[in-house]
């Protein structure tokens, strides 16, 4: 093998040097920002996958829920039928006077009227239930039975809650009844 | 075999000395080596890119995303009270306990002997939870809870208000379901009147019953499967 001289001695040295220095700049300045930018991308590409695939499934969730409402429909139809039928203003102005022309109607002459405390929970927009006390004081068991399957069929926003039937101590076939009647009622904006 | 004489074997060692001169050989590793990092920088640059690539595209798709999940955030609660009121309304109108139905299915059960002075009932409504409880949706349920007040006759009147009692829960598990027919407690005792019925003088006890029940109508009973033909027998 050929012996090297000095001179290439010193290029050989020289060439260690430079190739150290350039290894040096090669890691530290061209590898090193590629890395701390894979590292960045990297990171961003796990936090947004998480944040898509998590807005992706709220997204679907919702659009679950409102394509997913079955009563949607029925609901509709109730409350234009609502909004048609229940007067406007306080049920004391027009509820004892539409029940008094039921009973009228059914035959059954007296009644008292007593309103209930609203119940706080409002549930339906728009509308709120109202409870009445309906009291009938002389009333036959049949026509009793009678008026309350017209009104169960009539009024299909009203419910009974209660019921309560006494005989009275004056006749054996007339009873004293109560009955409270929930209905929904616009509530007053 | 010819002798063969090699004039120019210097020239040829020269030549050969030159090939493996570890100078050329240094710069040419060099140069590999220089070109090997070279060829490893730009597939890095070409992999970051990508990354970079795919992470801004996400970061696209995220700004298109976002208003979406932010009105759907907002448009959940809205929906799912809207939903529940929906639910509510819906059973409010076909779920209603119908009183005149009990109280004609009342009249038909009392025998003669079996008189009601007084009734007094209830509609309970129990929020109870559904399958669906992940979503917090939760159903009503109505109970419904009468107390008859009334009295029995007969030669012996206690038994002859049990028979009533139980006739009760039969009438009515026919209609509804979870029937239970109960007397209050110490409320059956015998009474201190006696009552002529069909001209026989006869012995009365009063109870207070607690019939309580829920308006739905009881599953139907399994219909008995089908038993094969039998075989036709020449």
């Amino acid at each position: 093998m050929k012996k090297l001289s000095k001179d290439q001695i010193q290029k050989i040295f020289l060439g260690g040097m430079l190739g150290i220095g350039g290894l040096y700049y090669y890691c530290y300045e061209m590898l090193a920002p590629l890395s701390l930018r894979e590292t960045a991308a990297t990171s961003e590409i796990a936090d947004l996958s998480e944040k898509i695939k998590n807005a992706e499934a709220q997204i679907t969730r919702t659009s679950k829920i409102k394509t997913g409402d079955v009563h949607q429909e029925s609901a509709s139809k109730a409350y234009e039928v609502m909004n048609a039928k229940i007067p406007n203003g306080s049920p004391a102005a027009w509820l004892p006077t539409k029940l008094t022309e039921f009973f009228k109607r059914q035959e059954i002459k007296k009644q008292n009227y007593r309103p209930l405390p609203e119940p706080l929970e409002r549930e339906f927009p728009g509308f709120k239930t109202s409870l009445w006390v309906v009291e009938l004081p002389s009333v036959e068991f049949l026509p009793l039975g009678k008026a309350l399957a017209v009104l169960e069929n009539q009024e299909a926003l009203m419910q009974i809650t209660s019921l309560q039937i006494d005989t009275t101590a004056k006749e054996a076939d007339v009873h004293h009844a109560q009955l409270t009647i929930s209905t929904l009622v616009k509530s007053e904006k | 075999m010819a002798f063969h004489l090699n004039l120019y074997h210097e020239i040829h060692k020269q030549a050969a000395r030159e090939r493996r001169d570890p100078f050329k050989l240094a710069m040419l590793a060099g140069i590999v080596f220089m070109l090997l990092l070279t060829f490893w920088y730009f597939y890095r640059m070409t992999s970051v890119g990508s990354l970079e690539t795919k992470s801004r595209n996400m970061a696209h798709q995220w700004t298109k995303l976002e208003p979406q999940l932010k009105a759907s955030i907002e448009e959940e609660p809205k929906l799912l009270a809207r939903q529940g009121s929906n639910q509510a309304l819906v059973e409010r109108l076909q779920n209603r306990f119908y009183w005149a139905p009990f109280l004609e299915r009342l009249a038909a059960a009392v025998p003669s002997h079996v008189q009601i002075v007084a009734l007094n009932g209830d509609v309970e409504v129990k929020e109870v939870d559904t399958k669906e409880k992940s979503e917090g949706k939760k159903a009503k349920q109505k109970t419904m809870t009468m107390l008859l007040r009334g009295v029995a006759a007969g030669t012996q009147p206690r038994t002859a208000a049990d028979e009533f009692r139980l006739s009760l829960r039969k009438v009515f598990s026919e209609f509804y379901s979870e029937v239970s027919a109960e007397f209050d407690a110490n409320s059956l005792e015998n009474g201190v009147e006696m009552v002529q019925l069909e001209g026989e003088p006869l012995g009365t006890a009063t109870f207070r019953i607690r019939l309580s029940f829920k308006p739905a109508v009881p599953p139907a009973p399994p219909t008995p499967e089908k038993s094969p033909a039998p075989k036709k027998t020449k």
